[in-house]
């Protein structure tokens, strides 16, 4: 399953009610596609998001998120970087 | 290690000595600054400076300038003339070695836990040597505490190197040389003049060299230690080891004396630091039992062999012997070179799906799809969920099946089978079908009076005894001689008649009696957990202080959970643990994890706590686990078991939401069900809109698990309209929208495909404040969204059907709608209401200013003017579509544009147009667009296909083949497999096309499952092959009208 990131940018900084708003209407276009998300990231001033996904394929990803109405700034078909392991 | 000038030594395991050529370094003055070099030294390698601050300086002077003075004392002392050792820079500093040798290093590369048994006695004396004292002897920093959390840990580590390393020297050295042997274990004593064990391997070592009377020195010394300081009584061992010394003969030790003497020095003995009360060999003493195991070697020598052999089921009561009888089935199939998995069930964690055999492979590496939290099953459908299942089973059984290969035989053992979960009770059934052939020894352990409270391991049992694949084995009671052996095994003084009236054979009982009887004489409970009870009071009291959270836990645990549920600070919980494996309370298994000894003994320490220190402690559990990172929800099912338990549902009712939801997707379909049950029952306490939001998610878990079925799944539904109602009362709307969809998913589950929609719309009118806008917004979009994927289309067709129902003549200002409609004609091949409808839909995209959705509709109006030889007008098309293409930014949209623009240019047979089909292939794979790649070069191989170039067609459609299939789109698929069916046609190769054709016939028999296009496409190439293709059933839609 190739892996997938998705960066927004958020102008002025998404609120919680947005925030929640997007993945509501993310979850069902996600779910019938059978694309997973795996994780997401918040900046703390809340400007700049990523999330990481599982799909079939990035088209399937992009269609989701045309489809739910949920901007993002780009969307990139990614591997998995090791360069060691988790340091204390 | 060769000594020259600038070689440098660094002594840590002692007081802290650093020399260089063999000398003597001085120190820096500061207790600091030294205790820096030590742990530079001791870890290795380079640490945030702050982690450095917070280590030795975390006050409020400047922490940053302390470590920085330090640092450049400890300079001189590290760094030689070639060589930079102390390695710093803005933001860390660390110590490289650079050949420098550290004694501490040295000893862990030697002594490394999997390492001792294979290292040469001269490389462990070595080692031994090194051993000057305590880690960092002298450095202790009180108000230090992190320094000091760290040294006490180190210490230990250190510590206990040096016993395993004493311990191997002792077990190896006391046949060929036990005066070495005796001088390692007085080190060993000198470690921890408390350790029974050590002074038990001294007199019998004294007594192998004949020198008696120093060994009744040695044990008087020990009897008197065990009396003032713990007021203990010597133990059976050490009685053993002292009336041993009259048979002791001076000259020569005899050969059941070195296997006395071995026995007693055995590791893990040597390593107590307590007194225990029966030596802690690794397993406790089997007695009678000889039938049991004779089946037992019979059924490994028939796996060995790889013959049909049956599954093996040890029944017995509670301490009848079962898990003792399963681990010498270990010990004998390790002892024949065989792998063994194990795991258990536990009582509290009945609906922890695939619990049992998550332990027992996680040993084995485990397996991903559990690591990571369950693949995620793209339907709802309990069909799909069961496929996803058996893959699953598939993919355990190949992974057990790699372990018992090239002869070597696997034993998968798993106990407690009477609190089995269903998933892992199917899973085993599975596992034994599956790996019949193999030689694969499949044994598992049962309360035969609670088996019938499990259906799951009931039917197991049944089904697998029904296909005579069962063989039973029934533990009876010992009788008055068998107990008496295992009695006197326990304490030669303890009455066995006594011991036997009251246990009645029952060998963890009289275990259990016996160590009363030999600490209190007058012991008398009347039960097992009674007697046990009382041992248990008598721990120490760090001891008694775990064992309430311990027990509490449910299930085996790792240290870590344990330190982050009872709060309890890690060194003394470490000691404690430590203390109860020794007193046989707990026992230490894989993986570092422990476990109570016998289940027996975890319910007499549970019910030792009153009603409201359980809550308490259940609840601070609860609540500990919850602040766990748990990114898969594996700690879900944990977490509402003891939140429940501790009376907080709101974070229950979470919980369970979690886990059912992790559950379905491990495909754990009637343990979901349980979760979203049990969810719904805490639900009635909570702030009103919790309890909506939740209510609706767990109906929606419950649903998932594809378990209800009729009533059932009716009773759901009814719940689901009222909750819908209610949300929609407190203005949830939000919370009232996904109710309406799920219960729209819910009707299409039961088959009621009108129902769909409609019956939703019910729940949305039978409320006064009903909104009927969300309903209708929320079935278009899933019209829509399941037209432009072409999935569950009869649904699809159901929800065109009921937003015309609802909206009227306001349908077709409805974009989703009109959009949806356009794309089900398309897909049925009614060309014409196709293009009106997805030109309808293209204004209303414009008229909103609605991009994405306008490039759709002018794509798909694209896609059908080439379809259907309209080229000129296709291409008009794709140059609006590229000009909006180019304002849509990061995507694919412009490579999309592209390869309809080249596929237009190749139909009016432009020049360069093939080049160009290539180009805009290449773009679109660039951009990972598999559903449309798969449309292009389908369209350009029937392209090929017309102008006679066969092999451009066929490499075409090979691919389009396996992009479709990626994504899952049927009818692209059907389309690639008719193009190369007719390929193969023309070359001759019936055979072959008639093999393509039938691949696409399962999806041909289905209603609108492949697009009129599709079905053209293989029709066409079938009559060529004189093929008939079935004809699909009626659709729901068209059921209904008829």
């Amino acid at each position: 399953m190739p892996y997938l990131i998705v960066e927004y940018a958020f102008d002025p900084p998404i609120t919680d009610a947005d925030n929640m708003a997007a993945f509501g209407a993310l979850k069902p276009c996600l779910e019938v596609r059978g694309i997973r998300r795996l994780r997401s990231y918040l900046a703390n001033d809340r400007t700049w998001g990523i999330c990481e996904y599982e799909a079939a394929d990035a088209e399937s990803l992009r269609e989701a998120y045309r489809t739910a109405k949920v901007p993002f700034a780009k969307l990139r078909t990614a591997q998995i970087f090791e360069f060691g392991p988790p340091t204390l | 290690m060769a000594v020259g000038p600038e070689s440098l030594e660094v002594r840590l395991l002692g007081e802290l000595e650093v020399l260089r050529g063999g000398k003597r370094l001085a120190l820096p003055a500061s207790k600091k600054t030294r205790a820096l070099l030590a742990y530079l030294c001791a870890t290795g390698k380079a640490h945030l400076r702050e982690t450095l601050c917070e280590l030795l300086w975390d006050g409020p002077d400047d922490p940053r300038a302390a470590l920085r003075w330090s640092l450049t004392k400890i300079r001189p002392v590290l760094d030689g003339a070639k060589a930079t050792r102390l390695a710093a820079d803005r933001d860390r500093a660390g110590f490289e070695p650079h050949g420098a040798d550290v004694d501490l290093l040295a000893v862990r590369a030697v002594l490394g836990a999997e390492v001792v048994a294979a290292t040469s006695i001269a490389a462990l004396t070595a080692a031994v040597g090194r051993f000057r004292g305590p880690l960092a002897e002298g450095l202790d920093l009180p108000g230090c505490h992190r320094w000091n959390a760290w040294l006490v840990g180190e210490r230990e580590a250190a510590r206990a190197l040096h016993v395993a390393a004493l311990s191997s020297l002792i077990e190896r050295l006391s046949v060929a040389q036990p005066e070495d042997a005796l001088k390692h274990a007085r080190g060993l004593l000198a470690l921890d003049p408390l350790s029974e064990s050590s002074h038990v391997a001294v007199v019998r070592l004294l007594g192998a060299l004949g020198r008696t009377r120093e060994a009744m020195d040695q044990y008087e010394r020990c009897r008197r230690i065990l009396d003032s300081e713990l007021s203990a009584r010597p133990s059976a061992e050490l009685e053993q080891a002292r009336m041993a010394l009259h048979a002791a003969r001076p000259t020569a030790v005899p050969p059941d004396a070195q296997a006395v003497v071995s026995a007693a020095v055995s590791a893990p003995a040597v390593a107590s630091r307590a007194v225990a009360p029966r030596a802690p060999a690794a397993l406790a003493r089997l007695v009678g039992r000889l039938p049991e195991i004779a089946a037992i070697d019979s059924l490994i020598g028939q796996a060995r062999q790889g013959q049909a052999r049956p599954t093996l089921l040890v029944l017995g009561d509670a301490g009848a012997g079962k898990t003792r009888l399963l681990e010498e089935l270990d010990v004998r199939v390790r002892a024949a070179g065989g792998t063994v998995v194990t795991g258990r069930a536990f009582e509290a964690e009945m609906v922890r799906p695939y619990g049992a055999w998550i332990d027992a492979l996680a040993t084995v590496g485990g397996i991903d799809a559990w690591r990571d939290g369950g693949a995620q099953p793209t339907g709802d459908a309990a069909g799909a969920t069961s496929q996803h299942r058996e893959r699953l089973f598939e993919t355990v059984a190949q992974r057990l099946g790699a372990l018992a290969t090239a002869g070597t035989m696997l034993a998968v053992v798993l106990d407690d089978i009477q609190w089995l979960d269903d998933g892992s009770a199917a899973l085993l059934h599975f596992v034994a079908r599956a790996l019949d052939g193999k030689p694969v020894l499949l044994a598992i352990g049962a309360r035969p009076g609670e088996l019938g409270d499990n259906p799951a391991a009931l039917r197991l049992v049944r089904t697998l005894e029904r296909e005579q694949r069962l063989l039973r084995l029934t533990l009876s009671p010992l009788d008055a001689t068998q107990t008496a052996e295992l009695v006197r095994a326990i304490d030669p003084d303890v009455d066995p008649s006594r011991v036997f009236a009251e246990c009645e054979g029952n060998p963890l009982f009289a275990i259990e009696l016996s160590r009363a009887l030999r600490a209190d004489g007058n012991a008398a409970s009347s039960t097992i957990e009674d007697t046990i009870g009382e041992r248990l009071n008598r721990l120490d009291e760090s001891a008694r202080a775990v064992l309430p959270w311990a027990a509490a836990l449910g299930r085996s645990f790792d240290p870590d959970t344990l330190a982050r549920t009872s709060g309890l600070p890690p060194a003394g919980l470490l000691t404690a643990l430590d203390h109860l494996e020794r007193w046989s309370v707990l026992r230490a298994g894989p993986g570092g994890r422990y476990d109570f000894a016998h289940d027996l003994v975890r319910r007499a320490a549970y019910r030792q706590m009153s009603e409201p220190r359980r809550r308490l402690v259940h609840l601070q559990t609860a609540r500990a686990l919850f602040a766990t990172p748990d990114a898969s929800g594996a700690l879900a099912g944990d977490i509402a078991h003891h939140a429940a338990l501790g009376g907080d549902a709101e974070l229950a009712a979470r919980a369970c939401l979690i886990a059912a939801e992790r559950c379905v997707r491990l495909f754990a379909a009637s343990e979901a069900a349980e979760l979203a049950r049990r969810g719904l029952r805490h639900l009635p306490t909570l702030p009103r809109a919790l309890r909506i939001q939740l209510h609706i998610k767990l109906l929606h878990a419950y649903m998932r698990s594809g378990t209800a079925r009729g009533a059932t799944l009716r009773q759901i539904d009814g719940e689901l309209t009222r909750v819908v109602i209610e949300a929609q009362d407190a203005g949830l709307h939000a919370d009232a929208a996904s109710g309406l969809y799920f219960l729209s998913e819910l009707r299409f589950e039961d088959g009621n495909f009108v129902g769909a929609a409609e019956v939703s719309l019910r729940a949305a009118e039978v409320s006064q404040h009903a909104d009927p806008e969300t309903a209708l917004r929320q079935i278009t979009d899933t019209a829509r969204c399941l037209t432009l994927l072409e999935r569950e289309m009869p649904r699809a067709q159901q929800l065109i059907q009921a937003a015309e129902g609802i909206a009227g003549s306001g349908a077709s200002n409805i974009l989703e709608y009109v959009w949806a409609s356009g794309l089900f004609c398309h897909f049925i091949g009614q060309v014409e209401p196709a293009i009106a409808s997805m030109e309808r839909a293209l204004a209303l995209a414009r008229r909103d200013l609605l991009r994405w959705e306008e490039f759709e509709c002018l794509l798909r109006l694209a896609l059908i003017d080439l379809e259907n030889g309209r080229a000129a007008q296709a291409l008009e098309r794709c140059g609006a579509l590229a000009d909006l293409a180019a304002k849509m930014g990061d995507g694919s949209e412009v490579s999309v544009a592209g390869a309809l623009s080249a596929l237009a240019r190749l139909a009016l047979r432009q020049p360069g147009a093939e080049d160009g089909v290539e180009s805009a292939l290449r773009a679109l794979r660039a951009v990972d667009a598999k559903g449309m790649l798969a449309i292009v070069l389908n369209l350009a191989a029937q392209s090929d296909l017309g102008d006679q170039r066969a092999a451009s067609a066929q490499r075409r459609a090979a691919e389009a083949l396996a992009m479709a299939t990626a994504v899952n789109r049927r009818s692209q698929m059907a389309i690639s497999r008719a193009v190369l069916a007719e390929v193969a046609l023309q070359g001759g190769d019936a055979a072959t096309a008639a093999d393509h054709v039938h691949a696409s016939t399962g999806d041909l028999s289905e209603p609108l499952v492949v697009s009129a296009r599709a079905r053209a496409a293989v029709t066409r190439v079938a009559l060529r092959l004189h093929l008939t293709i079935p004809t699909p059933a009626p659709t729901p839609a068209q059921a209904e009208v008829s």
